[in-house]
């Protein structure tokens, strides 16, 4: 019971903090709501990144310690992503053309960190490899595989004059796809190939899984709010303008534009 | 959906499918591959995922309905929405081993169940954030040059 208690305080409402953070912060109510949601996603994410330590009897927070393993990976992927878009033709914000190498190398680095962590450093939990890496890892390698691939297709079918990046985007998608074949075939350092496999079957059914109940949330949230909409009443009509609300229009708009003003004239 | 659009969006789906379909094909060449409790795993991913996203999207609809006079219908259309989710995975969960992976109790598949989309969803995160961004990148670097500047 104690054990559950610990969960729930340590790593379950922080969470639901974050959550509640999030929900806050897009409220249109008043700036002050936005800034307290800011605020409790930042707590919120502090609480749930040291629940390994303050809720240690939970099997749950080694998806916390697998986020902390690869907090350093995600930072260089979100900054060399930043760095290379604006170091682009971008109307705001622009950086120097010359970020967009140290991009590409923080990208590069940062499926690089991954892919070492693989083959030489998994995240350990409690002795053995993280449960959730074995889950993370291969879902990122066949979805970025897939995605790339769209975008490569994307590119060549709906762009125009878009060669270039269909190349680029087919690479990726080799890339990923040689990788995930490599590493079926080819033992990490603490999972086999053939336990590798397992996982990208059920990476399969992770991500497939995923898509259909995001889809089916969104699709029942269209429905909701069309529902809704199509019961609500018909706006109510105004009357037609009266002889006097013309004049007095007509008068207004003369004053704008300044007819019969002798000056103009 | 014309067949001229539906022919766009052919090529795509099958680029999609592709890179998965090949590691299955070479999973299955070599031979020892287990798809041992991959549509358990499907199962307690669409459920969860469905739950989880329509708990979301509730509210997001109470707190961004502040400028609309928050009306009470949508809400209570999504607060079933999401209870039949919740309560059709409870069910599964409490029917036998239907649905159970290696957990003590439903309870404790539950609560995996939400952790491992959370991971799932990060992953999906990491793989979008790299590919648009590069998407963005080739966009902002191709600069087009439009017809009045080579007038």
């Amino acid at each position: 019971m104690e054990e559950a208690m610990e969960a729930g305080i340590f790593f379950w409402t922080p969470l639901f903090v974050i959550l509640l953070g999030i929900w806050m912060a897009i409220s249109r109510a008043s700036d002050k709501l936005n800034k307290v949601g800011k605020a409790a996603l930042v707590i919120g994410f502090i609480f749930f990144a040291i629940s390994p330590w303050t809720a240690a009897k939970s099997d749950s927070t080694a998806s916390a310690h697998l986020l902390l393993s690869v907090l350093g990976a995600i930072g260089l992927l979100i900054f060399g992503v930043h760095n290379t878009i604006f170091s682009g033709d971008v109307p705001v914000g622009s950086l120097p053309r010359s970020a967009k190498y140290s991009g590409i190398a923080m990208i590069v680095a940062s499926i690089g960190w991954l892919v070492f962590m693989h083959w030489s450093t998994p995240p350990e939990w409690r002795g053995n490899v993280n449960p959730y890496w074995l889950v993370f890892w291969p879902t990122l390698v066949l979805f970025s595989a897939s995605l790339s691939g769209v975008g490569c297709v994307a590119f060549a079918v709906l762009g125009d004059e878009r060669k270039g990046g269909s190349i680029l985007m087919g690479m990726i998608c080799v890339i990923f796809t040689i990788l995930a074949i490599l590493m079926m075939m080819k033992d990490g350092a603490n999972t086999t190939a053939e336990e590798f496999r397992h996982h990208v079957w059920l990476a399969s059914a992770d991500i497939l899984g995923s898509i259909a109940g995001v889809g089916a949330a969104i699709l029942v949230f269209a429905g909701v709010i069309i529902w809704y909409e199509s019961g609500l009443d018909e706006p109510k009509r105004m009357d037609a303008p009266s002889k006097e609300d013309i004049d007095m229009a007509s008068a207004r708009i003369a004053e704008h534009i300044g007819v019969g003003d002798s000056n103009d004239q | 959906m014309t067949n001229e659009k539906a022919m766009r969006w052919f090529p795509l789906a099958m680029a999609g499918l592709f890179p998965p379909m090949l590691i299955v094909i070479i999973d299955n060449i070599i031979g020892t591959g287990s798809d041992e409790g991959a549509f358990i795993r499907f199962a307690n991913a669409t459920l969860t995922a469905y739950t989880l996203v329509s708990f979301c999207l509730l509210g997001a609809l109470f707190f961004y309905a502040d400028s609309r006079h928050r009306p009470l219908s949508p809400l209570v259309g999504m607060v079933i929405a999401t209870l039949v989710g919740a309560g059709l995975g409870w069910l599964m969960l409490s029917q036998g081993d239907i649905l159970m992976e290696n957990t003590s109790s439903p309870q404790a598949q539950a609560f995996t169940n939400v952790v491992h989309v959370l991971v799932t969803a990060a992953a999906m995160a990491y793989a979008l954030a790299l590919v648009i961004g590069v998407m963005l990148t080739v966009v902002t670097f191709e600069r087009r040059v439009m017809d009045w500047e080579e007038e």
